[in-house]
């Protein structure tokens, strides 16, 4: 599993909405996207998932071209969650889980034991079985959450593309999450998730990738990426950094420059 | 892919769990997903089931069909016995099996010859049209809320049924529809083309058609139609007793339909609901949203180009041989999808047996309730759509997800 950008870009009405990226996904690792909003980072995934063609450069899966695979070839390579996990309808989370079978089921044929077996472990996964015959219209933001990342399982692709899954989440749900998606790292998913806490990009992914006005700023550990300077000119605040009695860095964030008794 | 496991296992079920996950791993790197049985990860068999459809749902489902199948055969014998003629239900079953049964098996004999004519040419294919147009309605009702995912879409959203109506009352207007009972459909089925056509270039932008364009362009387009068909029932060079006609026909009726008029249905509606059930699954995933269904492969603008042209289909031959029918598409979905829940694998079949039984009975009622005379269609399927339906909203307010 090889997924990468070529100097891709998009241009809809004459505005460059992702420009020059090219980046490529680490195999088997978590990849944090993250950058200020309207930086490109739907736009970016949209690319990667193959769900907007690229009016520039290109998409390689596998060394590929994206364009030379059919959607449904592409469904069973990768997996996409949107930013929005509302669903107005009131399915049950099996019935929702089970869509990720979409992309191996033909038209008329019906889940095999096969598919019932991705499904459950999906759910087993994200930990949603004991939601099974709940409806989707009654979870609340972590469940669904965790509901739509069970279907992306479900599809059994190796890559998975996650648009802010910890938004809206309080912070234990937004760990467990993280967590999730680091074991599924390990456990040989390539995952890029698009996030806005910079602290918990630096803790939980293998490599960061900074958007910054529609263009990758920087790409690669942490440390290089999260620097001051970066932080500054993206973001415009100024960063102070503690280290805490795990061993972990802390990073703080100013409008105006901090006084330095303070710290 | 070599995917080795770096923690050392907890316990003895995430050690399965991860197992299992890796094997599942290696088995897709193979690419083109050899998933056989040997491949199941030894799960036990109460897990699998686990995850299994509910064995409510399905009895449920059973439940469903059967009464409303019986319903839908009640309401047809009822249909064709009851009117100014009375016949026996007993009479109507025979004379039915004895034209549709080879020539012999069902002996009519005893049976007058007016009581054959009444039931066979003209109350039968007035059920049938009937069925076939409540069937229609429906099936085109669920598939634009499915596409639209708003549960109060119906079939003339996208000015379908408006611009069937104009052309049905362009072909009263001009004296076309007095010549041969073909125009009337014809225009109509043209009028309700073009309308989607137009509504679905309009908002169609870069190869993309958002489905809230769409509904704004539809209901944009339906008030200028609509304009249109006032204008033509006021115009002073439309003779009078055609500008009834046409508000009559606005309104919706079965009236004097014939086997003609289920000729002209009757394709159309089989057309139309064979490829809604093909395409079912596909708007389940559309209900996740466009992206979603992009993303687990379906795609998305041919689905909406076929899912629109069959509802079309489905709305211009009701249009073509009832008139302006409101509410069954409306109502009748969103009642299955109560009972049922909003797959549309078992969505559209139900609501289009439901809608049938809907309105046969409704058309016995419009018959009925103010004999000799007759209330027109469309008003009855409003007068009980409508409260059952705010009934329905009060009762299950909590339940009926919005967008």
């Amino acid at each position: 599993m090889k997924l990468e950008l070529h100097e891709a870009g998009i241009q809809i009405d004459g505005c460059w909405l992702v420009r020059d990226a090219t980046i490529e996904l680490a195999a088997q690792s978590l990849t944090a996207l993250v950058g200020p909003n309207g930086s490109g980072k739907t736009t970016l995934m949209r690319l990667l998932g193959g769900l907007w063609s690229a009016s520039a450069g290109d998409v390689m899966l596998d060394d590929k071209s994206i364009r030379s695979y059919k959607r449904v070839d592409l469904a069973r390579r990768i997996a996409f969650t949107p930013q929005d996990t509302h669903l107005g309808f009131a399915f049950t989370v099996r019935d929702v889980v089970g869509m990720g079978r979409h992309p191996h089921l033909g038209r008329f044929e019906r889940e095999s034991e096969r598919d019932r077996a991705a499904i459950y472990h999906a759910m087993q996964r994200a930990d949603v079985l004991h939601l099974a015959e709940r409806l989707v219209t009654q979870l609340s933001g972590g469940e669904r959450q965790r509901v739509v990342i069970a279907r992306a399982l479900a599809t059994e692709a190796d890559a998975l593309l996650l648009d802010e899954p910890v938004a809206n989440l309080d912070i234990g749900h937004a760990l467990d999450i993280l967590e999730l998606c680091r074991e599924l790292a390990r456990e040989g998913k390539t995952i890029l998730i698009a996030l806005h806490d910079l602290n918990l990009a630096a803790r939980y992914a293998d490599e960061i990738v900074l958007m910054s006005q529609n263009r990758i700023l920087a790409a690669g550990a942490s440390a290089q990426v999260l620097s001051d300077d970066h932080i500054a000119r993206v973001f415009g605040v100024h960063t102070t950094r503690t280290h805490t009695p795990t061993g972990e860095t802390s990073l703080h964030f100013h409008r105006r420059p901090p006084s330095t008794q303070n710290l | 892919m070599k995917v080795t496991s770096r923690k050392p296992p907890v316990d003895e079920t995430t050690h399965d769990a991860m197992r299992d996950t890796n094997h599942n791993l290696t088995a897709h790197s193979a690419q083109v997903t050899p998933l056989l049985a040997d491949d199941v990860p030894r799960s036990p068999d109460l897990a699998v089931a686990a995850v299994r459809p509910a064995s409510i749902l399905i009895r449920r489902t059973l439940l469903y069909f059967f009464v409303v199948t019986s319903l839908l055969v009640v309401a047809v014998i009822a249909g064709i016995a009851v009117g100014s003629t009375q016949v026996a239900p007993g009479v109507v079953v025979r004379v039915l099996l004895s034209k549709i049964l080879p020539v012999g098996w069902v002996s009519i004999a005893g049976v007058s010859e007016p009581q054959q004519i009444v039931v066979w040419l003209i109350r039968t294919p007035r059920v049938i049209v009937a069925a076939l147009v409540g069937a229609a309605l429906a099936i085109a009702g669920a598939q634009m809320q499915g596409l639209f995912k708003n549960p109060l879409a119906s079939p003339d959203i996208v000015g379908t049924s408006a611009g069937g109506a104009l052309g049905a009352v362009l072909a009263l207007a001009t004296g076309l529809a007095a010549r041969s009972l073909f125009y009337l459909p014809l225009f109509s089925f043209v009028g309700a083309f073009i309308a989607l056509f137009g509504v679905y270039i309009i908002a169609s932008r870069h190869g993309r058609t958002p489905v809230a364009t769409l509904l704004l362009a539809g209901v944009a387009l339906t008030s200028l139609i609509g304009a249109a068909n006032s204008f033509l029932i006021t115009a002073t060079w439309v003779r009078f007793d055609v500008a009834q006609e046409i508000t009559f026909w606005l309104l919706g009726g079965l009236d004097n339909r014939t086997w003609e008029h289920v000729f002209v249905a009757l394709p159309c509606v089989i057309v139309g609901a064979c490829v809604s059930l093909i395409y079912t699954r596909d708007l389940d995933l559309l209900l996740a949203g466009e992206e979603v269904a992009a993303s687990l492969g379906v795609e998305v603008e041919r689905v909406k180009r076929i899912v629109l042209t069959s509802a079309a289909l489905l709305t211009g031959a009701s249009v073509a041989v009832s008139g302006g029918i409101g509410f069954v598409g409306l109502v009748v979905p969103h009642v299955v999808r109560l009972c049922l829940g909003p797959a549309h694998r078992r969505l559209i079949p139900a609501s289009a047996l439901t809608g049938a039984a809907f309105l046969v009975g409704a058309d016995l009622l419009a018959r009925t309730l103010l004999r000799p005379e007759e209330i027109r269609l469309g008003i009855i399927t409003a007068a009980f759509g409508a409260p059952f339906f705010i009934y329905l909203l009060l009762r299950h307010r909590r339940e009926v997800g919005y967008v």
